[in-house]
Formats: C-alpha cells, structure tokens, sequence
C-alpha cells in the first residue's frame, strides 16, 4: 500500500499497482524506495484539489494491472495517435464540466499518466473538430482579441483551407 | 480553461485534429493561435499541407477539390506498407551516404552490399520515430539526391552516366507525370541540385545555373554569367531567388527566378535590386511599398532600391521562409524578422532600408565573432538556423538558434556571443563540440531536430562513442531544457 498526499493534505491510502498508473509517482517510489509520495502538485501548485485527483484515482483504479505503455513501442504509439475513439468506461468517466476535465487533463500531464492524458486530450479535440471559431469561442467561453485588421490577415492567409 | 492551458498541453490537444481544424482555431484568439505557431508539429502540419495545395496548377480548381486531393495525398503516405518499424536497416558498416529531408520524409542511401534507397518518415515533428519506412534498390550510386513530396518526385543524380533520374519516392518507378525516365546533363558533375518544385528543376556548377522542366525534360534556362565565387540559391518551392547576377562594373543585384509553372512563368528572370521586404506568397511577393499590397514578380522591376551596395558585404544566402516572415543573410550576418523591420523602418520614416542598416534592426545575430567560415545553415519549420562552423579539420561546431521567437525586446543571438531570445523559448541555442574523423560528417535539420551523419566508420564503438560524447555535451548543457531523450530519438536512426 502507498500513502499519497495532496497539496490540500489529504491523505489516500491506496494499492501500490493503483499508484503505478502514474509513471511520477512509480519513478519516485522506486527512486527512493519508500510508501510514501507527495505528488508533485504540493509543491508545483499546479493544482490544488482534493477533486480532480479523486478522479484521476478512479481511473488508475479501474485500469490498474494494464501493461503501462512503453517508449519503446512505437506501433502502439502510433495507435494511440491515429485512433480518435476513446473506449467506453474511459468516455463515461471522462463526461465532465470543462473545469474538470482541464483539471484531470492537467493532474494526468504532471502525473505522466499517459493515456489518461490521451483520453482528455482527445475529449477535446472531438469538441474542437469541425467547429468554426465563433462556436469555438463560445463553447470554452474565450474572448475574441484579435483586431479585425489581424482576422483579415489571418483569414487570407489560409482562405484556401475554407469551406467553399 | 482551454485559454489557461500550456502551449505544450495545447499542443498535444491539437495533435490530434486536421490541418483544417486547426488553421480555424488559430482564428479563435492570440493564445490558441501562438500556442499552434509554437508547436512545430503542428506547424509542420499546417505546412505540409500548404506546400502541397498553394498555386499546383495540376490541382483543380475549386477549394473543395484541393482539400479532398490534399488527404488523398496525405492519406497515400499514411498508407505506406513499412518495411520497418522504428528503426531504418542499417547497419553500422553500411553508413549513410546522406540525407535530405522535406517536409516529413527523409531520405538517405546505403552502398553495400547493394545500393538501396531507404526512406522514413516519422511520427511527429517532435518525437521523430520512424514508423514509416520504405526501401528500393538502386542501379547505380546516386552522387545526389532531392525530393519533392508533393509529387512524390526523387530526382536521383548519376554522375557516371550523367544523368538526372525521375522516380516516384514511393513506388521506385519512373515517374507518371514525366515522360521519361532520365535527363541527359553536360555538367561535368552532377554535385548541385539546387532545387526541385512541382514543374521545375534546377541544377548548378560554380557560376552556372540550369533550369529544367521536369515534366518534359526540356531546358528551359541556361545562365552562365553567375559571379561563380558567391552564387548562392535557396528554393522556396516555386520561388528561386540566386545571388548576383554579375556584369564587371554594375551593382550587384538579386535575380529572381519565378519557378510557379503557372502560364507563362515558367522561369521568368527579373534583376531586381530590392529586397527590403520579400513576402513569399503563393505565387506572387509581397512588395512593401507606400501602397503596400502584393505584386506580381514581374512588377517587381522599376521598384529599384540598392540590396547590399557594399560589396564587401555580400549576401551567401537569403532565405525566405513562409509562413514565418523571416529573412536570413550569412555572412555579414543577420537574421531578422522582416516584419519587425518594416515596422522600425516606417517608424523612422525610412520606406527602404540598406543592407548596411539591417544591422540596426537586426533582432538576432552577428557572426562575425565567429573565427571560421559559415560553412552550412538551414531553417527548419522557420525556427531554427543551424549554422556548421568548421574551425579546423577535425572539429565541428555547430550552433542553432532559434530564431522564429527573436523580437527587439530580446536582442538575441550573438550580442555576447551567445543566446538571448525569449527564455520561454523551448530550445534555444545548442553548442557543443564533436571531434569527427576528418571527411566524416554530414549535418542537416530534419524538421526541428539537428541530425549529424558520419559515413565511413567501419567501427561500431567509435561511432556510439561519438554518439555518447554528442549526448553528454548536451545533456550537461543546463540550457538544454528538453527531456533529453526524446531529443535524441533521431539516434535511433543510427
């Protein structure tokens, strides 16, 4: 069992192959040879939630024991690029508010817990995909500062990308 | 939110989308679209497709059209049958005779105990693990060889029969669009091809240059009078811009070659003495003028404006590199954003400015600090200037600069005679010294990664010995603030 204590100082007893999921906290514990790690995020203030890490334990929990993705493997690298599907326990978990989600994509970054990573980061672009920017902007709730001067530009310079 | 997100999390969202989704985010606003400039996979992705799509004239005509053959063109590549994994076959006696790289493939040649051609292309700009790679053998030893992605074109140098080779880089065959398999060359050696670009090829000895149509073989310029001390091309697809076209007594002056292909442009020589500001767009440049707006190549004359009248200041190479507005000028040196020039120069009410003024605008470096000869330089993506200074026979030092994020308020590389961009910068200058066995070396960039081949080694611990010592330098370098393993991916290559 590992002790994992969030910036909030929680504490969260939980089963060293769960903790693994995390190549920072596997480095660390190997690194150091002790139960206990402090995620980087005390430190890092990257994020200070009990919540976000709730849910990225959850998912460690349920994909705990998968062989961890090598660097080595190039193919699957490749896979998990090309495929935009995500699977269906991980598109459950991953249907939350936005603030969550950048929060889990974030947690999952620092934690280097890499197809978790994957499965926000691709949340994310599916919500993207096919919208122009005015649907974008709305939907992540993003102010438009360029200058009309500057969408003129910008716009010209790829208006061969536009639909016809 | 989205907004707060860093560039490199932005950057792996991102990866995910196509060409098109991602031009229309960076519409959305100045964090997204920085954050997709940053990225030079996914301005690697944004130029891909450009480079295939701008101003083909074998591309028809309506925008729908061009994007359905762009993904056919990059599906095509996707669907390559591998031959190899993550690794190129070759073996350590078999050294890589060199290399050029375009856009995402890289191509290089083996010698024994048969000739092969092996081509990879790599996952991502920045991973630069080969997952695609290909191989067909060759009759003879190429002395050269060039790409051009777009058409699937390698044009394969034979310098014993002086011939020019036309194949598909994917199938090894003649290539469909020519209608013949070689061109016949009266070069005594075949060691420059200059360029290559949907019709045209160029090719050149010291103070000659030749321009071919590819499609039909026939010569379609030939120019002789080149200063042959200084001449210098960079193709920018369609677009050759040489050196100095040289008469005993006239200013030097810049010779543009429009390599379009479209109607009558076929090549179209115009001797301009104005490169104030030269936008490389589609077919045409951008002349800054009090009116502004872009001109065709051929409006160009009459705009005169002295380029370097100092001849002891004479330009090696320009490069233009779209979309990043970026001029490069070795020897003399500077590399400045054009922009951030004209914007100064207006300011101060001077419409052009003179070569010698660049330096006072000049955002980057000075090379003159620099005891040997700039012996090689490349722009890959419009981010870095790789700059390969021999000092002696057997050492190598190169130098890379990132360049694309150099402004005024970072004076940058070569004040102190070393590195000043932006800190944010995700790389930034490299340095180091390798001891190479003389005439064993070769240095390109392949997109944003610097590539260093040897040929010649015959043993394996002497190669990886140079490998390591190559890691240590910049590993120890604590301005190398990249995981330095994934940099180093491109050693799997060995």
């Amino acid at each position: 069992m590992v002790l994992l204590v969030t910036s909030d100082n929680k504490n969260f007893v939980v089963d060293r192959e769960v903790a693994d999921r995390s190549v920072f906290v596997k480095n660390t514990l190997e690194a150091r040879g002790l139960s206990i790690a402090t995620p980087p995020m005390l430190n890092g203030g990257c994020f200070e939630l009990t919540s976000p890490f709730l849910q990225v334990l959850e998912y460690c929990q349920h994909h705990r024991g998968e062989p961890l993705p090598t660097t080595d493997d190039a193919n699957a690298d490749e896979n998990r690029k090309r495929t935009t599907d995500i699977g269906e326990w991980d598109r459950k978990f991953i249907t939350v508010d936005h603030e969550m989600l950048f929060e889990i994509i974030l947690a999952a970054n620092y934690l280097d817990i890499k197809p978790l990573l994957d499965v926000g980061c691709k949340t994310i672009g599916n919500m993207v995909k096919g919208k122009s920017p005015e649907e974008v902007r709305k939907l992540f709730d993003i102010v438009n500062d360029f200058t009309p001067e500057e969408e003129a530009q910008i716009k010209k310079e790829n208006e061969w990308a536009e639909d016809p | 939110m989205l907004n707060d997100m860093p560039p490199e999390l932005l950057g792996k969202i991102f990866g995910h989308l196509s060409a098109p989704d991602i031009i229309r985010l960076k519409l959305v606003n100045h964090t997204l679209r920085d954050a997709v400039s940053s990225q030079p996979h996914l301005q690697y992705k944004w130029e891909l497709a450009t480079a295939g799509m701008l101003d083909n004239p074998d591309v028809p005509g309506t925008l729908s059209d061009r994007r359905t053959s762009l993904r056919a063109y990059q599906s095509g590549l996707d669907n390559l049958t591998p031959v190899g994994r993550s690794r190129l076959p070759l073996g350590l006696a078999d050294w890589s005779q060199g290399f050029r790289g375009s856009a995402d493939i890289f191509v290089t040649w083996t010698e024994s105990p048969d000739t092969m051609l092996h081509f990879c292309r790599p996952s991502s700009a920045s991973g630069c693990r080969s997952t695609k790679a290909w191989s067909f053998p060759l009759t003879f030893q190429p002395g050269h060889i060039l790409i051009h992605p777009p058409s699937d074109l390698i044009v394969l140098a034979d310098d014993a029969s002086q011939r020019l080779y036309l194949r598909s880089m994917t199938t090894g065959e003649p290539h469909p669009l020519a209608s013949h398999e070689w061109i016949e060359h009266d070069l005594e050696a075949l060691q420059l091809i200059v360029s290559v670009s949907d019709h045209t090829l160029s090719t050149s000895v010291p103070g000659r240059l030749i321009l071919w149509n590819w499609r039909t073989g026939t010569m379609i310029f030939d120019r002789n009078d080149l200063r042959p001390d200084s001449m210098a091309f960079i193709g920018e697809d369609r677009l050759l811009i040489a050196e100095a076209l040289y008469t005993e007594g006239v200013a030097p002056a810049l010779v543009l070659l429009d390599m379009s292909g479209v109607g009558e442009s076929l090549a179209t020589v115009h001797e301009v003495k104005f490169v104030c500001d030269l936008r490389y767009h589609g077919n045409r440049v951008r002349i800054v003028s009090e009116q502004g707006g872009y001109s065709d190549i051929s409006q160009v004359i009459g705009q005169e404006a002295p380029f370097y009248p100092d001849p002891s200041r004479r330009v090696l190479g320009l490069i233009i590199t779209p979309p990043h507005d970026l001029l490069f000028g070795a020897r003399g040196t500077y590399v400045v954003r054009s922009e951030t020039i004209l914007r100064l120069a207006r300011e101060k009410g001077e419409g052009v400015i003179e070569w010698d003024a660049w330096g006072k605008y000049a955002v980057a470096l000075d090379m003159d600090e620099v005891p040997g000869a700039v012996a090689r330089y490349s722009i890959s993506g419009g981010r870095f200037v790789g700059v390969y200074i021999s000092k002696t026979t057997n050492w190598v030092k190169v130098r890379l600069w990132d360049v694309s994020r150099g402004s005024l308020q970072h004076p940058g590389v070569g004040v102190d005679g070393r590195y000043g961009l932006d800190k944010k910068a995700r790389f930034r200058l490299i340095e180091g010294l390798v001891q190479l066995p003389q005439g064993h070396k070769q240095l390109g960039m392949l997109r944003d990664t610097l590539v260093v081949l040897t040929v010649g080694y015959s043993e394996p611990s002497l190669a990886s010995t140079l490998i390591d010592e190559w890691i240590r330098i910049r590993q120890s370098d604590a301005r190398w603030d990249l995981p330095g393993q994934r940099r180093l991916d491109i050693f799997n290559f060995w």
